[in-house]
């Protein structure tokens, strides 16, 4: 049988448009005719992802990533999901955005929050929101690392090497300024506790606090210095991690400190306006080095957590009114603490200056 | 309505091919025009169907001034106007029957039936009677040019532009096509242009006859005028003695 | 020689370069112009939709299957061990379909059908076959040129979807009948970076190459001059021009629409 001319044109036609129309969709991997389930999750910043990425849960692929939008007014991230329609996730669940494979495909994996406590999950926005995080670099490579070849020994080798000489003597300096610093801070509030202690118990009870606090200083940078004499990198970074602990723990007697006073404190000092702008200064500087420190992974990123809480508390102590202040008008006191402010400024110039003098480039390939 | 060629110059590059032909052809008569190969007689008839534009002067036919006509007003001219093409041009990819229909096509209130008539009518003036559904390629090349022929008498229009209508056909094939082009006139009142290297059909079909030389109309007029004509070109070129048309040349050139 | 002879022949052949640009444009234009002559060019739509779109479906999806399966063969090749074997799913689909489906498809029609075209109106030409239509109150670009740059531009499409869909499917079979890989590898390779966009930017493509093909192909057949040897002639212009312009276009969307 000779078809004719528009019979034939009309089944190459229709039958092309078949062809483009189910094998486009085909191709996004999309499940036929299911109705699906949307989820949203809110994130800081999404990598490499992109739509069509695939969302996972345990393991096992559920759906596609639809949507990627900044929020309203740039300070986050929505990522919208259709997953598989029924599926029950844990109450604490939320989106972990990480690399799938090697090769730079992302994936979104819907996780609870008790499985992964070292992340840090955004705090949903709104009801129907989860929370999400973005795996960061190092914490990629490494589970990337863990995932391809499940040996992170090769791994560590390589982070021990790009530990050099001269970085551990940086860092080591580093330390032990801030050691000085601590024990000025000490001194001074020796000497504040001795001197005025008959100004009252709420004083001497702060004083105490942050007396404390300083001390607490003073272990991490103990911790800290231990971690780099150590020389395995696992073990520097676990002492990391305790080092950080007590840091934050330090800032948080800060904190308390700060609290304690309002009463007394009448009106900020120069003084203490300095070591607010300090530790706003240190805060900014571990915020340049961002990109550096979060190759450190999470663990600085705790840092740098207990950085800006330092920072609130210089801030409430400032905020404080007047007695405090009056307190610290004392010379020989602003003396003590001018010096342990110039010490870390000086300090914080040449980081900021050479970062890479304190943190070195960790290459790992 | 006539067709006027009106001091008509061509060149394509450097070759000035017309320098100033002028030629008039009334309504209702019929014009030879004859010339050496490669004269230009092909050339002209392009310009009266406006498939050339003329460097310079201008055609005028049906009252209309080809060379500047809209496009929409030159295809409703053209539909008066049948065109026989020298190598026949006709469309190799259709029968003889869809050639002829392509102009048909064009004319309002033709059913696919008066179309069908119309073809085997022309067909069989042409005798070419059963050719339909015959291809070009499956004509000889006098059946070609009898195809060729039908398909411009077919939709029967008011002028007839016939370039060498029966160069290459037996004697009495050139007969027959002869008294085609004489019937047209007589039945239609066609208005025709017929170039022809054929003096002896010319002197039969014309009622005048036209000869170009170095791209102008060197002379016109009747059969008898022709044949007595006074110079020498003319009369080299119809009787068919190159010398003498060199001497004819020669003194023109040595006059002009 | 007098002084000024040089600056003669590049005074004439800038401006003869300019021309023939005129001249293009201006058939271009006509062409454009002539779609609105619906009566003209519509009845033939379907015939040369059928020659130029459904004749040429099986040399596409001749050079489709071929290329995919060298395609998945290669790819395997190239990866050998440092990267999993699902990624030639993704070459195969994603250079399939983004390039060469498009462009080998373009570049063999081109052969095909702007040979064909330019031929055809090149005998036309020279046959003064076009001028009898003119003769006949025939718009010879809506009659000629139009219903073939359209056929070209909607079966264009259509015939690089078949290539693309055979080609993949070549270097499918071939994977997992050659290469140590399974279906749902080739499978997960191939949807692993796929975006609805690749599609339409194949079918961008695919349209323009058939664009080109047709007009370039009419272009040169229409201007034709001379006999057999200039019918030749442009014959061999069409397809040198047209593969030229086919591989400046892939350039151009590639840097428009990837960027
Ligand atoms: N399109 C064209 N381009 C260039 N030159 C052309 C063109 N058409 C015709 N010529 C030239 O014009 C001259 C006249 O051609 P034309 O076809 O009019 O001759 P003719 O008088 O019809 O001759 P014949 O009796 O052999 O048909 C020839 O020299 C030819 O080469
Ligand atoms: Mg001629």
């Amino acid at each position: 049988m000779k078809l004719k001319n528009e019979v034939l044109v009309g089944i190459t036609v229709v039958a092309g448009l078949v062809v483009m129309a189910v094998g486009g969709f085909w191709l996004t991997g999309r499940p036929w005719g299911q109705k699906e389930a949307q989820i949203v999750a809110t994130f800081r910043a999404v990598g490499t992802l992109t739509t069509g990425n695939k969302v996972k849960y345990r393991g096992v692929t559920v759906g596609r990533v639809e949507q990627i939008e900044l929020a309203p007014h740039g300070d986050g991230v929505f990522v919208s999901m259709s997953v598989q329609p029924g599926l029950h996730f844990p109450p604490d669940a939320a989106v972990l955005i990480s690399p799938e494979s090697f090769f730079g495909d992302w994936q979104a994996e819907i996780v609870s929050q008790s499985w992964h406590t070292d992340m840090l999950f955004t705090k949903a926005q709104r009801a129907g929101v989860l929370p999400g995080a973005t795996m960061p670099d190092i914490s990629e490579l490494t589970a990337v690392a863990s995932r391809i070849a499940g040996d992170i020994e090769v791994l560590s080798d390589r982070v021990q090497v790009a530990f050099t000489e001269e970085t551990a003597v940086k860092i080591r300096r580093t330390i032990e300024n801030a050691e000085a610093i601590s024990e000025q801070l000490r001194g001074f509030m020796d000497q504040q506790t001795h001197t005025y202690s008959a100004v009252g118990g709420n004083v001497l009870a702060s004083s105490a606090n942050i007396r404390q606090a300083t001390e607490t200083a003073k272990l991490t940078a103990v911790d800290i210095r231990g971690a780099i004499n150590g020389g395995d990198v696992r073990q520097i970074l676990s002492n990391a991690r305790q080092a950080s602990e007590n840091l934050n723990r330090f800032s948080q007697q800060l904190n308390a400190a700060g609290s304690g006073i309002p009463g007394l404190v009448s009106k900020a000092d120069t003084t203490l306006g300095s070591i607010g702008q300090t530790a706003q200064g240190v805060n900014q500087m571990v915020r340049t080095l961002g990109p550096q420190l979060q190759q450190l992974g999470p663990t600085l990123e705790e840092a740098q957590r207990a950085m800006r809480t330092l920072d609130r508390a210089a801030a409430k102590i400032q905020e404080g009114n007047g007695t405090l202040g009056r307190l610290i008008a004392d010379p020989a006191l602003y003396e003590e603490t001018q010096r342990a402010v110039v010490t870390l400024r000086r300090l914080l110039a040449d980081l900021q200056e050479n970062p890479g003098k304190y943190v070195g480039k960790v290459k790992l390939f | 309505m006539s067709i006027e060629l009106i001091d008509i110059h061509k060149a394509f590059g450097p070759k000035r091919i017309l320098r100033g032909v002028s030629l008039t052809v009334d309504e209702g008569e019929t014009v030879s025009l004859v010339g050496f190969s490669g004269a230009g007689k092909s050339v002209t008839l392009k310009h009266i169907a406006g498939l050339l534009k003329p460097d310079r002067g201008t055609v005028v036919v049906d009252g209309l001034d080809v060379p500047t006509l809209s496009r929409k007003d030159l295809y409703v001219l053209r539909l008066q106007m049948g065109y026989v093409f020298q190598f026949a041009a006709l469309f190799d990819s259709m029968t003889i029957a869809e050639n002829l229909a392509m102009g048909l096509r064009k004319l309002e209130g033709m059913s696919e039936h008066d179309i069908r008539d119309r073809i085997k009518e022309s067909l069989d003036r042409v005798e070419l009677e059963g050719f339909e559904n015959r291809y070009p390629a499956e004509l000889s090349g006098g059946q070609r040019k009898r195809a060729g022929l039908a398909r411009a008498i077919a939709y029967r229009p008011k002028y007839l532009l016939y370039d060498e209508p029966t160069s290459g056909l037996d004697p009495v094939t050139t007969t027959v096509i002869d008294r085609l082009i004489m019937r047209m006139k007589e039945d239609l009142g066609v208005t025709s242009l017929v170039i022809t290297h054929d003096m002896g059909s010319a002197y039969k079909i014309s009622d005048r006859i036209a000869m170009l030389y170095e791209g102008r109309v060197v002379e016109v007029g009747t059969p008898a005028d022709i044949q007595a004509s006074g110079s020498k070109v003319v009369r080299g070129f119809v009787e068919g003695k190159p010398e003498m048309v060199e001497e004819g040349a020669e003194e023109q050139g040595l006059s002009a | 020689m007098h002084w000024t002879r040089p600056f003669d022949s590049i005074g004439s052949g800038v401006l003869s370069a300019f021309g023939a640009l005129g001249v293009f444009f201006g058939f271009a234009a006509e062409s454009v112009r002539s779609l609105a002559d619906v009566g003209t060019w519509g009845p033939l739509l379907v015939l040369h939709m059928r020659r130029i779109g459904v004749d040429s479906i099986p040399i596409a999806l001749f050079l489709s299957t071929f290329t995919g399966i060298v395609l998945a063969l290669q790819a395997s090749y190239t990866f050998t061990g440092a990267i999993p074997l699902y990624f030639v799913g993704t070459l195969v689909g994603k250079t399939m379909i983004l390039e060469l489906g498009p462009v080998l498809t373009g570049l063999a029609l081109s052969g095909r059908v702007g040979a064909n075209i330019a031929a055809e109106l090149g005998t036309m030409r020279v046959s003064e076959q076009i001028d009898a239509l003119e003769t006949m109150a025939y718009n010879p670009v809506a009659y000629l040129v139009v219903p073939r740059i359209l056929a070209a531009i909607l079966m264009f499409p259509i015939i690089v979807a078949f290539g693309n869909t055979l080609g993949i499917t070549a270097g499918w079979i071939t994977s997992i009948n050659v290469l140590d890989m399974s279906t749902e590898q080739f499978v997960h390779g191939l949807q692993l970076f796929y975006k609805p966009f690749d599609i339409t930017y194949s079918m961008i493509k695919a349209t323009s190459f058939g664009f080109v093909i047709a007009l370039i192909g009419c272009f040169q057949g229409f201007h034709t001059q001379g006999g057999a040897e200039g019918v030749g002639v442009a014959t061999t212009r069409a397809v040198v021009i047209s593969g030229m312009l086919i591989l400046v276009l892939d350039a151009f969307w590639a840097f428009t629409l990837l960027q």
